[in-house]
């Protein structure tokens, strides 16, 4: 009963904010916007017809309309174009992650859990909306110059959450502090083509690669992109970094209690337009925890929900659950190199037509999953859709591997990750009983993260290991490069194959885009002929989220963005 | 009395002792801890900087020594991932830790007490053999399952009790009762059958034939008496609590040293693993003397065995 009265005087302090808030919209706005905006926003102008009375307290929305004001702005594409929103941000979003951040330095990590946190905070360059495709951020345009240099324009009138000015100084320094190696950047490589970062004027700078890197705009969308105050960086070292970020994002930090929570709040008048005022990230490591945290509304939003209890969460009385085909391919790694029965290609042809990948997403993953034909997800640039996934055929398979001289099969074993993807130990248990049909022995051993990682780096792992590969950049060659083409020294490649190798590197350095695309799509080809690895699933993430949020719009990167949502 | 508190202490000493190693040996359990602090293509040459950083490419003794001398002062380094002392990590989630073992603690005390008073006085009964299964339920339980039964029916079912975090009193109830399950069991067993074998004793019978009423024979006289091992055994518990409430703040994301353990180890941040092992380690060797002291004080038979 209580709960109920609270719920409606916070939809009635909602309603007026609303109100408020069109009402001072629509006034300021008129001249400048045509009918679009309002299209996009039709719940709010109804509450301003029929009340004009609760116009009073609007003026805390003077600041929003600053920004909006600025020159540069009328020339945005039409994303940016739209005016102030509604209300002032209001409410509080609580979001359950499995873990706690370890630091706050969004360079110096390769965690999710950090960057759903600090991509809120810091603004990148460029940015991906719900579809994967890239959209303005803090750089308004960008233009290839000539075959190594990229230009980019900059948004206008930015300031970082302490005051100081975003410009090009801005951008030199957060890409050059990810090229330093004290920066300690785990992923460093998403911008080390980059050679020099040019400053034209303040609001232009020039990126000249090493080597012509026609996914750079790509890269600088992804978690390495953030940027950072020079000033406050210099100021406070790495550990300030950490400790308090300062972004130019449209939440700004308020506090983090370590394995407890990290706070955000909504920076007024922002570009982005936060809805919510409060954001709180709490870690839940257990999964039943975090489900049971979002089924009685202790959370909004809780992410990584294991598929058995998504049904629950979807139907409940107060959640929906929302799912999202992620950037990640889970794949079993074969090693053609080392084990003798998987260097004969018939060997491997055959495990895929042994597993029964239909049986896994349906059975262990509750059908939450896509299956793929390669290691290639269907978002990507030159996606070959042309090819279909391996038959499911135990009689086929018994046949290559008899022809392949182990018509009795032989003993493998299985090194499986534990808890870092979707089911992964659970898939690697149903692999070795399905290969066990054919006379493939698989002993399965499953690792922590940590150690299982140690062991692809010092390529100890067994001859079959599990994998789950994002495609931050949606293009082939995010992962053709890291992990498939042998020569570029990886640590996941175990696999050689020169025309594979002649096709990746063409798609790695080439600016014609059709030349690109047909070089890329015969690289699948071969994959997927060759058959190095036993191909699974694209991994789908699963969010509980109470029906009190709306427009949380979850992308299929891992990280959670929550500038478009909104509590009730 | 001294010389038996010497011997102990040794014995403590010894234990320490063997509790640095197999710390120290934890960082080559399992690999190296190098590989997660770069990046996925790193060159072997960044590899070799980030161990000649940390030290480890010196020689395991000379590793083993600067981590014993450093132990001894309470530096345990720094946390590789969070740039602060691993020590103080530790400490700083103590609070959580002790508020949530205490709780427990008297939990189990305020239940098991009574209960297993019951079941002495009406051994043999229905009521008698009702609690005693419970406790054996409560003792063989995981903690593990019960923590998420007691989740699922208290927090998404009936929705009374907050399902995790730390805060209000409401906070405590479901991860201090899953944790004071075990101990709570045992100590209700302890508690019936220590009254059971007090209630045998002659001074039992003399109070009796003084015509005490039989609550003040059991409350006085026999209760005090059997509830002498009891001490002991939640001296010990308490020990034991501190380093089994990994689980149980696992699972209800309370912010202790438990957690914070699984966290680092995930993320490979072996000082503050070891620092956090080595003072559970520690505080364990510590309580355990102490309570061996006072039990021998209390019991001088225990002295000169």
């Amino acid at each position: 009963m209580r709960r109920s009265t609270v719920l409606t005087r916070r939809r009635f302090v909602g309603l007026l904010a609303v109100v408020s808030g069109g009402l001072l919209a629509a006034c300021q706005q008129q001249p400048a916007a045509p009918a679009k905006p309002a299209e996009s926003k039709p719940a709010e102008s109804k509450p301003a017809e029929s009340k004009p009375a609760a116009a009073a307290p609007a003026a805390t929305n003077a600041p929003a309309a600053k920004t909006e004001a600025k020159p540069a702005e009328a020339a945005k594409p039409a994303a940016d174009a739209k005016p102030a929103a509604g209300a002032a941000p209001a409410g509080t979003l609580t979001i359950a992650q499995g873990i706690d951040p370890d630091t706050l330095d969004p360079q110096a990590t390769a965690s999710a859990a950090v960057w759903s946190i600090t991509l809120n905070i810091y603004d990148t360059l460029l940015t991906r909306d719900k579809e994967g495709k890239l959209q303005p951020g803090l750089a308004t345009s960008y233009k290839s110059i000539d075959d190594k240099t990229w230009e980019i324009k900059l948004r206008d009138g930015v300031t970082f959450h302490n005051g100081e000015p975003f410009n090009a100084d801005s951008v030199k320094y957060s890409i050059e502090r990810v090229l330093d190696p004290a920066t300690k950047a785990v992923m460093a490589s998403t911008l080390n083509t980059i050679g020099e970062v040019q400053i034209v004027d303040p609001l232009t700078v020039r990126l000249v690669t090493k080597a012509p890197d026609p996914s750079l705009p790509s890269r600088l969308s992804m978690n390495y992109g953030h940027m950072l105050p020079p000033k406050y960086a210099k100021e406070v070292g790495p550990e300030g970094v950490a400790k308090k970020p300062v972004g130019a994002g449209p939440y700004k930090f308020v506090s983090w209690q370590k394995d407890e929570a990290v706070t955000l709040e909504a920076v007024p008048g922002h570009w982005r337009e936060p809805k919510v005022k409060t954001v709180v990230f709490k870690p839940i490591p257990e999964g039943a925890a975090r489900v049971a945290a979002v089924k009685t509304g202790a959370v909004d939003i809780a992410a990584a929900i294991p598929p058995i209890d998504f049904e629950s969460i979807k139907n409940g009385d107060k959640t929906t659950g929302i799912e999202v085909t992620s950037n990640r391919a889970f794949l079993m790694n074969l090693d053609t190199i080392n084990f003798e029965p998987f260097k004969d290609k018939r060997v491997r042809q055959a495990l895929n037509h042994a597993v029964d990948v239909d049986a896994i997403i349906k059975n262990t993953l509750n059908g939450y999953g896509k299956r793929l034909a390669s290691s290639v997800i269907p978002e990507c640039f030159a996606y070959n859709a042309s090819i279909k996934p391996y038959e499911h055929n135990i009689d086929k398979a018994k046949a290559l591997l008899a022809e392949a001289g182990f018509p009795n099969g032989f003993d493998v074993q299985l090194d499986s990750t534990d808890g870092r993807y979707p089911q992964d130990k659970e898939i690697a248990t149903v692999v070795a009983g399905q290969l066990a049909k054919v006379g493939v022995n698989v002993k399965v051993q499953t690792f922590e993260w940590g150690s299982f990682y140690d062991g692809v780096q010092a390529k100890k792992r067994a001859p079959i290991h599990d994998i789950g590969m994002s495609t931050e950049l949606f293009d082939p060659d995010n992962t053709f490069s890291t992990h498939f083409h042998s020569g570029r020294g990886t640590i996941w490649a175990r696999w050689k194959n020169d025309e594979f190798n002649q096709l990746a590197d063409i798609g790695r350095t080439t600016l014609d885009e059709a030349k690109r695309r047909e070089a890329l799509m015969k690289a699948q080809l071969i994959q997927h002929d060759e058959a190095p690895m036993i191909f699974l699933q694209q991994i789908t993430y699963l969010y509980g989220v109470n029906k009190r949020v709306k427009g949380f719009e979850p992308t299929n990167l891992e990280p959670i963005i929550i500038w478009s949502a909104s509590v009730s | 009395m001294q010389r038996y508190i010497l011997r102990r202490l040794i014995q403590g000493v010894a234990v320490v002792f063997g509790v640095s190693l197999v710390t120290f040996g934890l960082l080559f359990a399992t690999g190296d801890p190098a590989a997660l602090l770069l990046p996925l293509d790193a060159t072997q040459q960044e590899r070799d900087q980030v161990r000649e950083r940390l030290g480890l490419n010196d020689p395991i003794l000379v590793q083993y020594g600067r981590f014993l001398s450093g132990a001894v002062r309470g530096d345990f380094g720094r946390s590789i991932r969070q740039s602060e002392p691993a020590l103080s990590l530790v400490i700083e989630r103590l609070p959580a830790t002790l508020e949530l073992t205490l709780a427990a603690m008297a939990i189990a005390v305020l239940v098991a007490v009574p209960a297993g008073l019951i079941a002495a006085a009406w051994r043999g009964t229905i009521v008698d053999q009702a609690a005693m299964f419970v406790a054996l339920l409560g003792q063989s339980i995981p903690s593990f399952w019960l923590g998420i039964m007691l989740l699922l029916f208290f927090s998404v079912q009936l929705e009374l009790l907050p399902p995790f975090g730390r805060g209000g009193w409401q906070n405590l109830i479901l991860p201090a009762v899953t944790l004071a399950m075990y101990s709570m069991a045992r100590t209700a067993r302890l508690v019936r059958s220590g009254l059971i074998d007090v209630l045998g004793q002659d001074y039992i019978r003399t109070a009796r034939a003084k015509g005490l009423s039989e609550a003040l024979v059991l409350r006085r006289h026999a209760l005090r008496n059997a509830l002498l091992p009891v001490v002991t055994v939640l001296g010990l518990d308490l020990a034991h609590l501190i380093g089994g409430a990994i689980i149980v703040e696992t699972i209800f994301a309370w912010p202790g040293i438990g957690r914070l353990a699984v966290s680092s180890i995930g993320g490979r941040d072996y000082p503050v693993v070891q620092a956090a092992v080595f003072l559970v380690a520690v505080a364990y060797t510590v309580v355990n003397f102490l309570v061996d002291v006072l039990y021998a004080y209390l019991n001088p038979r225990v002295r000169f065995s």
